[in-house]
């Protein structure tokens, strides 16, 4: 009983493996019938990771990002660019010649080698984090104040990709696009989805690996040291905004990997995904989920999205979004620690309970 | 080395017009038990937050004199790094890490390696832990090594911050009411623990309860109204007319 509470949250992130695992298979003997289900479990991979650089920043340091949708869309369009210019061969897209442009501009020809744009997908997200936090926690500027200026620096690079519309096809974003592996679609391309479903899965892994291996360390108590009492960490000798710059690069950098998996899942990216919305969805993830534990993130990102998409695909779409906020609501005010929190409480309630009574017995002896 | 551990120098602190300190100097002897007395606002948490650098002075200098090193200006360094230099200070209100603990909020008070890549890759080694031990064993909470700090009773809490600060292997422990919340039995253990580690380190506390005084004080230095009323023993203060009546007469404790 007790290794189980110790491993619960491992041995639920194997089982979510082992049926992730399953998904192609499935597919291949037609269990699912829809190639777009396969799609969007892939892209649900890249939410969790997304939803694991979330839960770090804010469940572990109490850091309330609302501007995480500006890291995966950096990631995503990094990503994107590359698979586009896979597409036109290296030559101009269609959007840069109607918005007048002769050759291929400088900022996208990084873009033409993969290893570039795999170091920029980390590097973009993860150099912008790095000199925003900077500045912010070095001031530090907290709370609400941080989560309100996350919003705006959102809300500005949002406006930025739709003004420069040559570059970055404003509106419409980035589309028509192939995976990495080549085209995902029908069945004689069963092969590549396989391979990239996998390759996702296998990330999907690292980060869930690399983020325990964090929160189990001294690093991991210290983040929750500064949620709970930052003061005590700074007179404890701790450089406190150096540790949060850390962590917020860090989840951006998750973020840009998750953006890019989504892409390649996609098949599209658009400001979209860049939108305050989108970013505030990501937390309700986490909450829904249970924050301050990663496998709280991954379940949550999992079962809002297959929520939403079995739900929104029939008559509920304009219900769901007040769905989703009620379900919000619920969890900040009565759950504070979402579905893990319910799970956990109830599984150590009885043995709390025993530690309890023993004590009594210990005193009254 | 010096005797003076701790040279607090014509410190003056205005917030908005108001003095909270006013050309406040005071020494601090090594492994000693100083306290500041006063009654309500008359600036003896001001003056600890300016030693520690939470506050910054208006005017005035706080020296610091480590062991093994040079002399340091305490006035404009950063607050983690009067840490890592050996000044450290437990809270009035008693502010241990709720959700780690006994034992997780020791292993992040321990002396050194205070980096990121230390905290990711080193772990504490055995001779830390065994300090971590022997020190819990010391204020009696080896027993609560595995409970969660916020489940603690308040006087444990305490002791718990206190013990924060002694593995830190500090030079000059700053204590706010530590006692604050504990019932006799407690306070007077409180006061042996801290006399037995006072010969590795200087204390400097603030306390209100008397008996506390003067069980463990070395040197008394009294505030009022944001200036040094006096400073001495604590029977020549007690003795002291002015004393009584601005402080000690109101609360009939002497």
């Amino acid at each position: 009983m007790k290794k189980i509470k110790k491993q619960g949250s491992n041995i639920c992130f194997l089982i979510i493996v082992i049926l992730l695992a399953l998904v192609p298979i499935m597919y291949q003997y037609e269990l699912i019938e829809a190639s777009s289900t396969v799609l969007f479990i892939g892209k649900c991979m890249a939410f969790a990771i997304v939803a694991i650089g979330l839960d770090l920043i804010w469940g572990y340091t109490g850091i309330l990002s609302l501007g995480h949708g500006l890291y995966f869309a950096l990631g995503g369009y990094a990503m994107a660019m590359y698979l586009k210019l896979q597409r036109t061969g290296g030559g101009i897209t269609d959007f840069m010649h109607i918005g007048g442009l002769k050759e291929l501009p400088l900022v996208w020809k990084p873009f033409l080698s993969l290893p570039v744009s795999i170091f920029l997908i980390l590097f973009v997200p993860g150099i912008l984090a790095g000199v925003i936090g900077y500045f912010i926690f070095k001031n530090r500027v907290k709370g609400v104040y941080f989560s309100i200026i996350s919003q705006a620096l959102t809300w500005a690079a949002y406006s930025i990709f739709i003004a420069l519309s040559p570059y970055t096809n404003g509106n419409v974003g980035i589309t028509d696009i192939q995976s990495v592996f080549g085209s995902i679609k029908g069945s004689m391309n069963f092969g590549n989805l396989q391979i990239l479903f996998y390759s996702a899965l296998i990330l999907l892994i690292l980060v869930y690996a690399g983020a325990k291996f964090l929160t189990g360390r001294k690093f991991g108590k210290l983040l929750i040291a500064i949620r709970d009492g930052e003061n005590r960490t700074y007179f404890s000798g701790y450089q406190v905004s150096r540790y949060k710059t850390f962590i917020y690069v860090l989840s951006a950098i998750l973020a840009g990997i998750a953006g890019a998996i989504f892409v390649n899942f996609n098949g599209s990216i658009t400001p979209n995904q860049m939108t305050i919305a989108y970013s505030i969805t990501m937390v309700i993830w986490v909450a829904v989920g249970g924050r301050g534990t990663i496998i709280g993130a991954v379940i949550g990102a999992f079962l809002i999205n297959m929520c939403e998409y079995k739900l929104s695909s029939g008559g509920l779409v304009e219900v769901w979004q007040y769905l989703i906020g009620a379900i919000f609501c619920i969890t900040i005010i009565f759950f504070k620690g979402g579905i893990i929190g319910i799970v956990r409480d109830h599984l150590f309630a009885s043995g709390r309970r025993k530690k309890a009574e023993r004590r009594e017995l210990r005193q009254n002896s | 080395m010096k005797e003076n551990v701790l040279e607090i120098k014509n410190i003056s602190v205005c917030f908005d017009g108001f003095y909270a300190l006013t050309d406040v100097t005071a020494n601090v002897k090594r492994n000693s038990i100083h306290f500041f007395l006063g009654p309500n606002g008359a600036g003896k948490t001001t003056l600890l937050d300016i030693i520690c650098a939470k506050t910054k002075p208006t005017k005035g200098n706080v020296l610091y004199y480590p062991k093994e090193d040079k002399e340091m200006r305490l006035t404009g360094m950063k607050e983690y790094k009067i840490v890592q230099a050996g000044v450290g200070r437990k809270f009035q209100v008693p502010s241990v890490f709720v959700n780690l603990t006994v034992e997780e909020n020791m292993i992040l008070s321990l002396k050194g390696h205070k980096g990121i890549f230390d905290s990711i890759f080193r772990k504490p080694t055995k001779e830390e832990i065994d300090s971590i031990h022997e020190v819990l064993e010391k204020v009696g909470l080896l027993e609560d090594i595995n409970t969660r700090a916020g489940a603690l009773a308040h006087g444990k809490k305490q002791w718990l911050e206190i013990a924060m600060q002694i593995v830190q292997k500090l030079e000059i422990i700053m204590l706010d009411e530590p006692a604050a919340g504990m019932g006799k039995p407690e306070t007077f253990r409180t006061g042996e623990i801290l006399k037995q580690i006072k010969k590795d380190c200087t204390i400097i506390v603030i306390e209100h309860d008397m008996d506390f005084v003067k069980q463990i004080a070395d040197k008394v230095t009294v505030l009022h109204e944001g200036k040094v009323l006096m400073e001495g023993d604590i029977n020549t203060v007690l003795a002291d007319k002015t004393v009584q009546s601005v402080y000690l007469g109101r609360g009939g404790e002497s």
